[in-house]
């Protein structure tokens, strides 16, 4: 139980950084063309603690 | 191989491939306390993890996969053609509205994640189709109902970084990587039939019929996929023939939405079945009237999916607009005769997805050999239409990339 209860709270942190990052349309800029999208230093650091969080309930289910 | 030497294509297929890994591995990692017993063969675990990407057969952190957020793109796009004025009116914001749309999306695909995975965790009978033991605390299950929603949004989030910075539409390509995972099963089903068939000569036979099948099926989808209606433009402001000005409807206008939404129809009423512990026989696509539904089903989403999509208001709208009318059809008329094109392509549009879907689950039903296979004519038109586009962006990336040695 103790386990899913930290999973739980983790998760609860990603579902913030995933909701912080305004969601991207396949557009046909970027679809076709290959146009780089602007993104920001902040989304950019938002995007890596995603990763960040991710792997953290990623590693820690696996060795529960 | 010229697109492997274009740097840019070449560290977007990369990516695309790097996330593609990280999903696999994600519906690898078990949650804490559950247990698989045994590999699912039931149609409605098989229809589920179609859409979960091929993820909900071992249950692991992403069991969800992509489901419930093309659950929620089909809500939201339905009520943004006329059945909420609010999303109606999101539609014609421009960037700011579709930036909104995709916020709701993603809201949505939590809310319709979360109630998915109430649904598998607290009906026996769903979770024992899907052979999976867990514990019996209520307050742990709706913990692992977070968990799984949050695992969701999680694989939504990876498919928006293929859009992104990858090649192809990312929530095609985790599906169809999840198609792509069982086909070492069924090679093994194939060949472990072939070990234990009676009559060698039978099995060899049944093997290359349905070979023949699925090569047909293929064929079948590359063309239709392909094959686009062109209604050629003319400018009010000049008469002047521009070949290049046209408006393109293609024939699988919807491409597989109606499949996807028939499917999920036929889960639910399966689902609620099961719930109610009803034996009804014609939800269940392998048999004879199920699959009878499940046709049926396509063809009607293919004529209601291609009105919503091919929106003849508001093309004839933008035509008025941008001072340009169908050749030979008044602006007047544009939007009856868009109406009638519509209506002849569904015609030629249903049957030919009915026929992919339900060819190859025909085929499974008459042969007299059971193969076992997880690969279907649904699998297979997201993993051809999915690979078709990829192959497409490549072209047109390597083009762009290359632009100055054509000159």
């Amino acid at each position: 139980m103790i386990n899913t209860i930290i999973i739980a709270i983790l998760s609860f942190f990603l579902i913030f950084t995933i909701m912080a990052q305004p969601p991207t349309q396949e557009t046909l800029g970027n679809a076709f063309n290959g146009d780089d999208i602007f993104v920001s230093k902040i989304q950019k650091r938002i995007k890596n603690y995603t990763f960040l969080i991710a792997l953290i309930i990623a590693l820690y289910s696996y060795f529960s | 191989m010229k697109w492997f030497k274009t740097k840019k294509v070449r560290n977007r297929i990369f990516y695309t491939i790097l996330i593609l890994i990280i999903f696999q591995i994600g519906t690898f990692i078990t949650l804490p306390n559950v247990k698989i017993n045994q590999t699912q063969t039931s149609s409605l675990g098989a229809l589920l993890n179609l859409t979960s990407g091929g993820a909900l057969s071992r249950f692991g952190l992403l069991a969800l996969g992509v489901s419930p957020y093309i659950s929620a793109s089909i809500v939201i796009q339905m009520l943004s053609k006329g059945l909420s004025p609010y999303y109606t009116e999101l539609t014609t914001r421009g960037r700011s509205g579709s930036i909104i749309i995709a916020q709701h999306t993603r809201i949505w695909s939590i809310f319709l994640g979360f109630v998915q995975a109430i649904a598998i965790l607290f009906t026996p009978t769903l979770s024992s189709l899907l052979a999976i033991s867990m514990p019996s605390n209520n307050l742990e299950k709706i913990l692992l109902a977070f968990i799984l929603t949050v695992g969701s949004l999680f694989v939504s989030f990876l498919g928006d970084l293929i859009n992104e910075n990858g090649i192809g539409n990312g929530q095609s390509l985790i599906i169809a990587t999840g198609i792509l995972t069982t086909l070492p099963v069924d090679f093994y089903n194939i060949i472990s039939s072939g070990q234990y068939a009676p009559d060698k000569n039978k099995f060899y036979s049944s093997l290359l019929i349905l070979i023949a099948l699925y090569i047909i099926v293929v064929i079948v989808i590359l063309i239709a996929n392909s094959k686009e209606y062109r209604f050629e433009l003319q400018s009010k402001m000049n008469n002047i023939d521009i070949k290049a000005h046209y408006l393109p409807i293609k024939l699988l206008a919807s491409s597989v939405v109606p499949v996807v939404f028939a499917t999920s129809t036929l889960t639910i009423i399966q689902s609620i079945s099961l719930v109610f512990k009803k034996a009804w026989s014609w939800t269940d696509y392998r048999s004879v009237e199920g699959l009878i539904v499940y046709t049926v089903l396509i063809f009607l989403f293919t004529f209601l999916y291609n009105f919503v999509q091919i929106d003849s208001k508001k093309i004839s709208a933008d035509l008025i607009k941008s001072g340009t009318y169908i050749k030979g059809i008044s602006n007047l008329e544009t939007r009856d005769f868009l109406n009638k094109k519509v209506l002849k392509l569904s015609s030629i549009g249903a049957p030919t997805l009915s026929l992919i879907a339900g060819g190859t689950i025909l085929a499974s039903i008459l042969s007299p050999l059971d193969f076992n296979l997880s690969l279907t004519g649904v699998s297979l038109l997201i993993l051809v239409s999915a690979l078709q586009e990829v192959v497409l962006q490549v072209k047109g990336l390597t083009n762009k990339h290359n632009y100055k040695e054509l000159i």
